[in-house]
């Protein structure tokens, strides 16, 4: 085979010039630090997951990786496995709800966060919710980046288990988001949303303060969506090219394959 | 790491692009007090009590739960009644979550002033939307000419008015269960089958003429003149027999009854009218009403969601078109000369198709299909239904489109089926309809899954290629752009996971000529592979066929004779006035048919 | 020939195979280890001894359920029937009746095997029996009803001395059957593919076999499952007719670059990759497809670049691009999956590996034109939810969910279900035992790509 010269390559992700494709690029970049907003104890996280007691062990599906004897497989020596999955970690879950009234995150944006921030990741995508499911150790680990970072607003966006009715509702009197099975409060004294139930609803020995709400201002330049009242989708040219652009391929290529060569 | 690249824009300094964001939202802000003019507007205000473009709700979680809903309160107690007679609970508000801790707002059913309660249009619970699948599936054509050959031919009988008006009689009375020619039969009580009966459908003002009046679908009286003579060419001097076989008989036993039932009785009547015998052109007869040109609402599923004929799932969305009666007063001109000589005239085509895709499609697809004959229990499909027909959302979002191809339509002779030509009017309709969504929290709320805004917004905006081109392939194509592309990127968010599945397989599939792929949106139907597990396009699809319709100045959008089918007025279920129909059933007042109280004790 | 396209075939683990075959050399329409692959796949029956004698037993025939398979209980038909003590005559007697006369005084055999410790039977129908029947029946029909004939006289069961017996050993041979449309889930009559009543959708007959079986026929060998789900994919497709004129080329350059590594694209994506994400394989799907030349910039203007300097690409050969998009598509599969050794997370993967690779490339279409994508999200959802159910493996190949597309999305499914540690209920091992010891008992399943290339090496010369 003929040397081929190798080509430096410089991701472009997405596209559009102002401020919330660049938020939406910075989100989906992984060579991009998120800031960091918040701190919580690990133990809190995994009491607010609720899948095991804080301190104990992992539960195991399948013997550590190590220790399996399986039948050779190069493609299974090649790829680096995850720490939960060496362990045998069973498959868990966090399970987000975003409002939709100015999101930092919305359930798309989620996906294409997943896949460029984190590995051995199932996630399904809904408009109410959008759960993502990894070995345990590793669902923890992301939780952390999830709901530390500027990815989570602690009044509009929610660890949510079952029962995810909500994000289209207007806001409570505190500002925070609807939940039907009263995981959160506000706390006027802390001024921070606490959590009294985990993220299945299960009320908790002790409430977990998970950081002030975002200000109307500083959600205002952290929006991931496109607003009538900010970043109108109507002006978004670049991005409406693109997805026109997406639609005649798919159309005339679906029809003929070389109908669309050098187009 | 990506390099930052310099902008052109940035070269001199200039205002940062966040300062004209906030400047935006507060000029933004000036225009909101036109809104108290949208009927929407009144109509949110009406419905949830407080100005619908508040984004904080004071009340919730103190609103008294499901007491909010007399319904809930109506199964709460009788929850009660059925534990202590059965001795086994049953309904049971302390299980689950306390619901009602958000508003339970009412619903007002779009162009009257009925408001219900949401459980109330449940299809369990509403006697209209189960007669309105009833009569669909009740519903067989028949062609009599082949059997009217046969007799002529092989039994050497003529056939005269007097004789054919002899059969029309005669099949009332069989196929509502009566005995002709046979004795010490077992006949069905006629109120338990008073909805059944024959009529004919022709083109030919001659032999309409030599027919009794009684048994004869009046084209000329249920259309706008131009649409009759449309239809009547059409159809032609044939003559067909609908048949609308008992609703008890459909319940009972399911869709691939019908042509039976049908077939059988209208055999019979032949038998007694021309004095037949059990002789080998029985069959002949038999066959020919049977299969030879036997129309049936929907054929048989394929077999891992296997259903007989003449149910839901294999109902093309042509012919759910046809079946909506809502503009068949209306001329059929061309759609693009209405909406830019006169914007009212036109709003009233827009208003009649949403109403009929908005109730009949929807519901017989998105409610009935993939809500119970594919899942079952309770209705979460009920919403995603009524966010076509409820609330003046639809009326409200296609005054806006309407205002729009009145604007920008002026001039334009015709409206060519290419795809770049039609984006703009799409992508205008759905940001339109998307920027109504955030400046009203409580239509955000009243729509409170994704699920919902995409049925809603995603195909009506997609319809309106259909609309100006008269092609229902460019009208699949907008609708599955609309969803796919345009709504996710300007909110990241879709609907329920599953929903994009025809949208991004769809644009490849619209014009693929691949065994399971392509085909014109009228032929084809939820049994559709892709189609037959994925809701929340039915709006689309079949407004599409209805919309291109509607471009065309078509008086009929897959099937003449099936149009006329429903243009019956002894039919049960209004097809032309659905909304009414379905909001007389959640106040009780609409009566189905096939009761069984001659039958059963009095209760 | 009628495409100039050459590829070169790489082993798993890097090695090459062959250089320069030529394109078509790979099609099933001439590739003589593919050939061979599908005529034995279509036309090789199972028929399991173990099972008829238990259930005979048992007095229990013509369930309906998947699990335990016990709800018809008529223990007054009990039958002690030793079938598996006969069961070399039993082999013996039914090549007998199957094998067909030939004109020149020999027969065709019909190859009846025992295996699993002569439990069960495999019979290869003769090809005479295959060329005169219409499809892939004979494989069910014959196969049972020889062994019944064989049982019945083996063991006296006639109408004169048990009339009971001869409708109860139908009904073990084929449950409910014609009843039923289907016969009983474990029937021990089988086949590779489905029953043909049971396909639904003209062509598709070669998909008609659980995704799970084919990592189990692969030994969970990752790209082995991938070769064998693709050689099947695609044999469907030509079927169907969606390997036909246009799409010929696109279809053949999405099994050599997808179905057998070719160029080694998929290896080095998973290599490059190795600790990355689903992100990281795009990344290098680009870079690589501009280096070889399969896309480039469309241009250095407005609106080629847009405001933001965002790019436009452009394919001069788009089959080749989907090709290397869906090579590219199950390197970012196998990366996600084998990160965390769950199957389940290749749904999420086949649903949005497009939507990222679409704003990439500046709108190029996606791996096949957006149907992996769209069916890739339904079946996240079903494999999620109240409404599908199973695990991905549990699906057949021509299952509603998985269809949709021109066969570049079950191999990807097929590679997740091998890498899987072991977090699945219905993993192969569950669903498919008897499928590892058919592997275990017959090479036509091993290294399928090193014989895909030779048998391409074979005939390259002689295409024309």
């Amino acid at each position: 085979m003929s040397e081929k010269k190798k080509v430096e390559y410089t991701p472009q992700i997405y596209p559009g010039a102002e401020a919330v494709s660049e938020r939406r690029r910075k989100i989906m970049d992984p060579d991009r630090r998120l800031l960091k907003l918040r701190d919580i104890p690990d133990d809190d996280v995994v009491v607010l997951l609720g899948h095991r007691p804080p301190g104990s062990l992992y539960s195991s599906v399948h013997p550590p990786l190590d220790e399996m004897i399986e039948t050779y497989d190069p493609i299974k020596l090649l790829v680096e496995p995850t720490a939960g999955a060496r362990a045998g970690d069973r498959m868990r879950f966090v399970q987000f709800t975003d409002s939709f009234w100015r999101p930092v995150l919305a359930p798309w944006l989620r996906a294409r966060l997943y896949f460029n921030r984190f590995r051995g990741v199932d996630t399904v995508i809904y408009s109410g919710r959008q759960i993502l499911e990894m070995r345990e150790r590793d669902v923890e680990a992301a939780t952390r980046i999830l709901i530390e970072t500027e990815l989570f607003d602690p009044a509009r966006t929610a660890l949510r288990g079952l029962t995810v009715h909500g994000h289209a509702l207007r806001l409570d009197e505190n500002g925070l988001m609807f939940d039907a099975r009263r995981r959160y409060t506000y706390d006027p004294n802390l001024k921070e949303v606490v959590y009294t139930k985990d993220m299945h609803a299960k009320i908790l020995d002790d409430p977990i303060a998970v950081g002030r709400p975002l200000t109307e201002q500083e959600l205002m330049e952290m929006d991931i969506s496109y607003r009538w009242d900010t970043h109108q989708y109507k002006s978004r040219t670049e991005i409406l090219s693109v997805i026109a652009r997406i639609a005649k391929f798919r159309i005339n290529a679906g029809f003929k394959p070389d109908l669309m060569n050098g187009k | 790491m990506a390099e930052k690249k310099e902008l052109a824009f940035e070269k001199k300094r200039i205002a940062k692009e966040s300062e004209y964001s906030y400047e935006l939202s507060a000029i933004a802000k000036k225009f909101l007090p036109t809104e108290k003019d949208r009927l929407l507007f009144k109509t949110l205000k009406k419905v949830f009590g407080v100005d619908p473009m508040l984004g904080i709700d004071v009340s919730m979680y103190k609103r008294g739960g499901y007491h909010q809903m007399k319904s809930k309160q109506e199964f709460a107690e009788w929850g009660k009644k059925i534990a202590k007679s059965r001795q086994i609970p049953s309904y049971n508000r302390a299980v689950g979550i306390p619901l009602g801790q958000r508003a339970l707002e009412p619903y007002i059913i779009s162009g009257t002033d009925i408001f219900v309660d949401y459980d109330d249009l449940h299809h369990i619970n509403n006697a209209a939307i189960q007669q309105m699948l009833d009569d669909i599936k009740r519903t067989v054509i028949l062609n009599l000419d082949i059997p009217h050959r046969v007799l002529q031919v092989r039994a050497g009988k003529e056939i005269t008015p007097e004789t054919v008006n002899l059969y029309l009689e005669t099949v009332q009375h069989t196929i509502c269960g009566g005995a002709v020619a046979q004795e010490h039969m077992a006949e069905i009580h006629p109120g338990l089958t008073a909805d059944a009966y024959c009529k004919i459908i022709t083109g030919s003002d001659e032999l309409i003429d030599m027919l009794d009046r009684r048994f004869v679908i009046d084209i000329d009286k249920q259309y706008h003149p131009a649409r009759a003579e449309a239809l009547k060419r059409a159809i032609g001097n044939t003559m067909f027999m609908v048949a609308r076989v008992p609703t008890l008989a459909v319940r009972i036993g399911d869709g691939g009854i019908v042509y039976r039932w049908a077939a059988m009785q209208s055999s019979m009547a032949f038998i007694s009218a021309y004095r037949l015998t059990g002789e080998s052109i029985i069959s002949d007869i038999a066959y020919a009403a049977k299969s030879a040109q036997l129309i049936q609402m929907g054929e048989r599923t394929w077999f891992s969601r296997a259903r007989s004929q003449n149910e839901p799932g294999g109902i093309p969305f042509g012919y759910i078109a046809d079946i909506i009666q809502c503009f068949r007063d209306l001329p059929p001109r061309r759609f693009i000369e209405v909406i830019t000589e006169d914007l009212d005239e036109g709003r009233k085509y827009l208003h009649r198709m949403a109403e009929g895709v908005g109730t009949i499609a929807n519901i017989l697809d998105e409610l009935i299909w993939y809500g119970f004959y594919m899942s079952g229990g309770l209705g979460f499909s009920t919403g995603v239904a009524a966010g076509g027909y409820c609330g003046e959302v639809v009326t409200d979002f296609v005054d806006s489109v309407s205002e729009l191809m009145h604007k920008y339509m002026k001039g334009v002779e015709k409206v060519p089926p290419r795809w770049d030509t039609v984006r703009w009017i799409l992508e205008t309709s759905l940001q339109i309809m998307m920027e109504t969504y955030e400046k009203y929290p409580s239509l955000m709320e009243f729509h409170w899954g994704g699920a919902h805004r995409i049925s809603l917004i995603g195909n009506l905006a997609g319809n309106t290629a259909a609309m100006l081109t008269g092609s229902t392939t460019v009208g699949l194509q907008g609708v599955h752009y609309a969803i796919g592309l345009l709504m996710k990127e300007g909110w990241l968010r879709t609907g329920w996971a599953g929903q994009e599945v025809q949208d991004h397989v769809g644009l490849a599939y619209s014009t693929a000529l691949r065994m399971e792929e392509g085909g014109l949106a009228e032929l084809r139907g939820p049994n559709y592979p892709f189609a037959s597990y994925t809701a929340g396009h039915s709006a689309g699809l079949v407004g599409t066929c209805v919309s291109a319709a509607m471009a065309r100045g078509s008086s009929w959008a897959c099937s003449p004779v099936v149009n006329v089918a429903f243009a019956d007025p002894h039919l049960v279920f209004d097809f032309a006035k659905p909304s009414l129909a379905i909001a007389k059933a959640a106040l009780r007042q609409f009566m189905p048919a096939g009761e069984r109280d001659l039958i059963i004790p009095s209760h | 020939m009628r495409y100039k396209d050459t590829i070169d075939l790489y082993s798993d683990s890097g090695d090459c195979i062959a250089e320069s075959i030529p394109l078509e050399a790979i099609s099933p329409l001439v590739n003589p280890y593919i050939r061979q692959f599908l005529r034995f796949i279509k036309s090789t029956a199972f028929v399991d001894l173990q099972k008829i004698e238990s259930m005979a037993l048992a007095g229990r025939a013509g369930h309906t359920t998947s699990m335990r398979q016990d709800e018809i209980q008529m223990p007054w038909h009990k039958r002690e029937w030793p079938i598996l003590n006969n069961a070399k005559i039993i082999a013996e007697k039914v090549e007998e009746i199957i094998k067909t006369p030939q004109f020149d005084g020999g027969s065709e055999e019909a190859e009846v095997h025992l295996f699993e410790g002569d439990h069960k039977l495999m019979i290869r129908i003769p090809n005479s029996r295959m060329e005169c029947a219409s499809g892939r029946d004979p494989v069910f029909t014959l196969s049972g009803l020889a062994v019944g004939q064989v049982i019945s006289e083996l063991f006296d069961i006639t109408p004169e001395t048990d009339p009971d017996g001869c409708a109860f050993l139908k009904n073990i041979l084929y449950g409910r059957y014609p009843q039923t449309v289907t016969f009983q889930p474990g029937n021990p009559v089988y086949g590779f593919l489905s029953p043909p009543q049971e396909q639904e959708g003209i062509g598709t007959g070669f998909k008609t076999i659980m995704i799970n079986h084919i990592a189990a026929l692969a030994g969970k060998r990752t790209l082995d499952a991938v070769a064998l789900a693709s050689i099947l994919e695609q044999a469907s497709q030509f079927e169907m007719g969606n390997a036909l004129g246009w799409y010929e080329r696109y279809s053949l350059l999405g099994m050599a670059y997808q179905g057998f590594n070719a160029s080694n694209l998929v290896v080095d994506f998973v290599k490059e990759n190795k600790s990355g994400t689903v992100g990281s394989v795009i990344r290098s799907l680009m870079r690589k497809s501009l280096e070889d030349g399969v896309i480039r910039p469309k241009g250095e203007k407005f609106p080629d670049v847009q405001p933001s300097g965002y790019k436009f690409y452009t394919s001069d050969d788009i089959p080749k691009w989907n090709a290397y998009s869906c090579a590219g598509l199950l390197a970012a599969c196998i990366v996600n999956v084998g990160a965390s050794r769950a199957a389940q997370c290749v749904s999420a993967v086949l649903g949005a590996f497009g939507d990222l690779l679409v704003f990439e490339s500046g709108g190029l279409p996606d791996p096949d034109c957006g149907r992996v994508m769209g069916t890739g999200l339904g079946f996240a959802f079903y494999t999620h939810s109240i409404y599908g159910g199973a695990g991905p493996g549990a699906f057949s190949m021509d299952n509603v969910l998985v269809k949709h597309t021109s066969g570049f999305f079950t191999p990807c499914v097929a590679a997740a279900m091998c890498l899987d540690a072991g977090t699945q209920i219905f993993n192969p091992e569950t669903t498919s035992g008897g499928f590892f010891k058919i592997q275990e008992e017959f090479p036509i399943f091993r290294n399928p790509v090193q014989k895909v290339a030779e048998a391409a090496l074979e005939i390259k010369d002689k295409l024309r």
